[in-house]
């Protein structure tokens, strides 16, 4: 059972199972085929599981060492890093009080023994870190096999439903700005934020596109956003209407929109206000509060352009039958007010939560690490020996200078320039 | 058989010195069988290996390159670890006497065995062109056996006492390791680099770990919706990152046994009562840590040398010739198309272009930014400028997200062009009318005349 766990909870091991994972991954050279390989394949999850494994044991190793060596026990100082036999040992008190002094903390003392501590919670980034890990892994594995996601493109007023829950959408808020001025190619256009009022099964709520929404056991957050006009056709004395998406954004691209019936497409794009210098620079500038498109129609087996207009909403365009084909009569077509469409993406999720705390105590370990250069466990062993005293000292990292250290706290200790001639002193570092 | 002769010979002796790396560290600890196992795995890697072309193979991945690469990368990568593996391990759990036989069997067999196989089959290609297998077969053997020749050394280097204290067994396997990266066989068949495949690896890793997170957390980028931490994701997933963790990956080892080596106390000679014994030995102790810190040193720049290679390997200068450009209409405009059959600025590709102005040559370029917009410049700045019999240094060339100057070498930030002053290229004005850039013919002609003005006064350095 030992041998078992000192394996399982060994450092080779887990270099082992990332070197395996780094290979696995070099040979597959895909990410989302290796998460498959590990996270459902059987192989895949028994190594993952091992490493999962792995780390707990290694924090629970680690975490248990720590707290032993707090604790005065049956230890001799000669298996540390430095320690002396003296034969007319300071007063109890004269060693607690120096310690204090070099900021060491004392435990209990137990029998002959005391120990003095510094740096009793260092191995806490790395605990932290490896916790973390391990939460997020765990929270992958549940996400991959628990994770329900869907995703609807949605307008003011329409219904919805998700996992038994039904939703309607209230208003679109977008956040806007009033004009843009695009420079060259396709600008650095950003919307800042897009609200979306819902009510799920008669709570109301609101999503946006920042961190996801939780209600009702489902994350909700926008994930896409667009204009959206109703079209008005009106042909041969008929009227034919219909809600267009038009992915217009960001400024200059182009949306599409296919007419079937008519065997013709219209692409929409959004028409400048004007276009203006900015120092070496020319622009065009949008304006979102006074919205033109340039509408194109493109028509027969090629989709050649046939007509161009610039359009605003509400306005009537008049096309002509003669430039689009013999047998078609008049048309008129409207774009109606401006309105908005997202994406709305509903996920339900269990291992969301785990892998959100099990990335943020990752970052906490990782941002705490560089205070391990000079957070580290330090402790004094101070043992009553029938012909006097032997104290050991041991240090966590930097050896080499902790059997100087170690020869300071003794001058400190007896007040003695030289050693004595009835002290003995070794120390090791590797 | 001279062609295979000349092509094999490199091969054995890059690991030819290798091995006597071994050796002395064998014969310093006077361990006859270490070195016969040695020898041993490394003729019986040169039997494998060498032969293996001859015979026909089954599966792709046994035969092909690419599967031999891989494994060549990951014993470089073994052997670095090995290394400092050992250097980490305490105590009673050191390999013993029959594992260490072994092991320097395996050592002795993948020193050689890649190499062999390159050699084998350029030695079997060049055989099947010219017709004559047993010639080149011969050359080649011959070649092998003409480069293990620096093995002799042994018996002169093996009696000084300061090439004998040089290796330990960690240093000797991260130096093996460090010299398999930069001189290891297949690799100079298809010109590998251990460290530039591991950042493209690294750089895979990355980019799809965080974007497979950002669509678990539902934060996957958009065009122009703002998204929480997607600043902090394409920091992550960034380039820089991958070279970071590649470089903390491929130091590592050899930087954890130079600090084990370091730490080790100097010797407690408290007890000597002549002092100038005492200072003898911690002398001899100092010496000796010195000398055992070559191996490591030497590894260290190695592997500098090898990232330099690798950087240079994955971001090349990209420095594309000019293309001529003609003014047209009137006023005299010259016209860009953003996407032309030489493809689509926003590859994010340095573009030049050439005006010929009667017998001067304008040259300026054009890019497209980070931020989406375009920028335009002439290829020269005001800051430096070539001599004349150096003017093929004259201008930028790209790396990466950078522009760099050709003569000082200075990286320009994409998002600065059109910005002047410094080594910024000199912006030239220009507009953009739908899908193109116009650059009027006058604004082009005038922003040279100004810079050739400067070129006269001397304000160029």
């Amino acid at each position: 059972m030992r041998r078992c766990f000192e394996i399982f909870s060994s450092w080779w091991l887990s270099a082992l199972l990332a070197g395996g994972f780094a290979s696995v991954f070099m040979v597959m050279d895909d990410f989302r085929a290796f998460m498959d390989y590990l996270l459902s394949k059987p192989l895949g999850v028994l190594l993952y599981l091992v490493l999962i494994l792995n780390l707990c044991l290694i924090s629970i190793r680690i975490g248990v060492r720590n707290l032993r060596k707090v604790l005065p026990e049956r230890e001799s100082p000669e298996g540390m890093t430095a320690y002396c036999n003296i034969s007319s040992p300071p007063s109890q008190d004269a060693i607690l009080r120096l310690g204090e002094r070099l900021g060491f903390r004392s435990s209990p003392p137990s029998g002959d023994t005391v120990v003095l501590t510094r740096g009793r919670f260092s191995f806490l980034p790395g605990m932290f870190l490896r916790i973390g890990l391990v939460l997020a892994l765990g929270g992958l594995m549940v996400s991959f096999h628990y994770r329900e996601a869907g995703e609807r493109t949605l307008h003011e007023g329409d219904t919805f439903s998700f996992r038994g829950m039904n939703g309607v959408v209230g208003r679109i808020r977008p956040d806007l700005p009033a004009e843009f001025l695009q420079i060259g190619g396709k600008g650095a256009f950003r919307v800042e934020r897009v609200a979306l009022e819902l009510r799920l099964d008669d709570r109301g709520m609101e999503a946006d596109n920042g961190l996801p929404a939780y209600a009702e056991g489902g994350y909700f957050r926008v994930s896409g956003f667009g204009f959206s006009h109703e079209l008005i056709i009106k042909k041969e004395g008929g009227l034919r209407k219909r809600m267009v998406d038009a992915a217009v954004l960001p400024p200059g691209k182009t949306a599409v929109i296919p007419f079937t019936e008519e065997d013709m497409l219209i692409t929409l794009s959004m028409e400048p206000l004007k276009k203006i210098k900015k120092g070496l620079l020319t622009g065009n500038l949008y304006r979102f509060d006074d919205i033109r498109y340039r509408m194109v129609l493109q028509s027969g087996r090629k989709k050649d352009i046939k007509q161009v207009h610039i359009v605003t909403p509400g306005t009537p365009v008049n096309i002509s039958p003669s430039s689009l084909s013999a047998e078609r009569g008049d048309m008129e077509i409207i774009l109606g007010p401006l309105s908005y469409f997202v994406r709305l993406s509903m996920v339900y999720d269990p291992g969301i939560p785990l892998i959100v705390s099990g990335l943020l105590m990752f970052l906490t370990g990782l941002a705490l690490m560089p205070a391990r250069f000079f957070w580290y466990l330090r402790r004094l062993l101070w043992v009553k020996t029938g012909s006097g005293l032997m104290i050991g000292y041991e240090s966590e990292f930097y050896r080499k200078w902790a059997i100087q250290k170690f020869h300071n706290i003794r001058i400190d200790l007896f007040s003695a320039p030289e050693r004595s001639s009835s002290e003995s002193c070794d120390g090791k570092a590797d | 058989m001279m062609e295979t002769f000349l092509k094999v010979l490199p091969q054995s002796i890059q690991a030819a010195f290798l091995v006597l790396a071994f050796l002395l560290y064998t014969e310093s600890q006077n361990r006859r069988r270490w070195s016969i196992a040695l020898l041993c795995g490394v003729f019986s890697a040169f039997l494998t290996g060498f032969f293996m072309s001859f015979l026909p193979l089954p599966g792709e991945f046994i035969s092909s390159h690419k599967g031999w690469t891989f494994w060549r990368y990951l014993w470089e990568i073994s052997l670095l670890y090995a290394g400092m593996s050992m250097a980490l391990l305490k105590g009673p759990r050191r390999p013993g006497p029959r594992f260490s036989v072994m092991l320097f069997f395996i050592a002795g067999w993948g020193i050689f065995f890649f190499d062999a196989r390159d050699a084998g089959f350029l030695v079997h290609d060049i055989g099947l062109m010219n017709g004559r297998t047993l010639a080149a077969v011969t050359g080649g053997v011959a070649g092998i056996l003409a480069g293990f020749l620096p093995l002799l050394l042994i018996f002169v280097l093996k009696r000084k006492e300061s090439f004998r204290s040089i290796f330990t067994l960690h240093n000797l396997l991260v130096f093996g390791g460090a010299w398999l990266v930069a001189f290891g066989g297949v690799g100079s068949l298809e010109e590998g680099n251990l460290m530039a495949w591991l950042q493209q690896g690294m750089g895979a890793f990355l980019s799809g770990l965080i974007s497979y997170i950002q669509e678990v957390l539902i934060l996957s980028p958009h065009p122009f919706l703002r998204v929480p931490f997607t600043g902090v994701a394409g920091f992550l997933s960034g380039e820089r990152m991958a070279m970071t963790l590649v470089v903390i990956f491929m130091f590592a080892p050899v930087l954890t046994v130079l600090t084990i080596l370091f730490a080790k106390p100097d010797p407690q000679v408290h007890q000597i009562m002549v002092r100038a014994e005492r200072r003898l030995q911690i002398a001899f102790f100092r010496k000796d840590l010195v000398a055992k810190s070559i191996p490591l040193l030497l590894s260290f720049f190695i592997l500098v040398v090898m990232l330099h290679a690798s950087n240079i390997s994955v971001n090349p200068l990209y420095d594309p010739p000019p293309m001529p450009v003609r003014a047209e209409g009137d006023p005299p405009s010259i016209s860009l198309q953003l996407t032309d059959r030489f493809g689509d600025f926003t590859d994010g590709r340095l573009r030049k272009y050439v005006y010929f102005r009667g017998d001067r040559e304008v040259v300026f370029l054009a890019i497209l930014k980070p931020d989406g917009s375009v920028g335009v410049a002439l290829d020269q700045c005001e800051v430096c400028r070539p001599a004349e019999w150096n003017r093929n240094a004259q201008g930028y060339a790209q790396r990466g997200s950078h522009l760099v100057c050709k003569y000082c070498m200075t990286p320009i930030a994409l998002d600065t062009i059109n910005n002047p002053g410094g080594c910024n290229p000199i912006p030239v004005p220009f507009s953009m009318e739908e899908d193109r850039i116009v650059i009027e013919l006058q604004d082009l002609i005038s922003t040279f005349d100004a810079a050739e003005k400067m070129e006269k006064k001397g304000a160029h350095l």
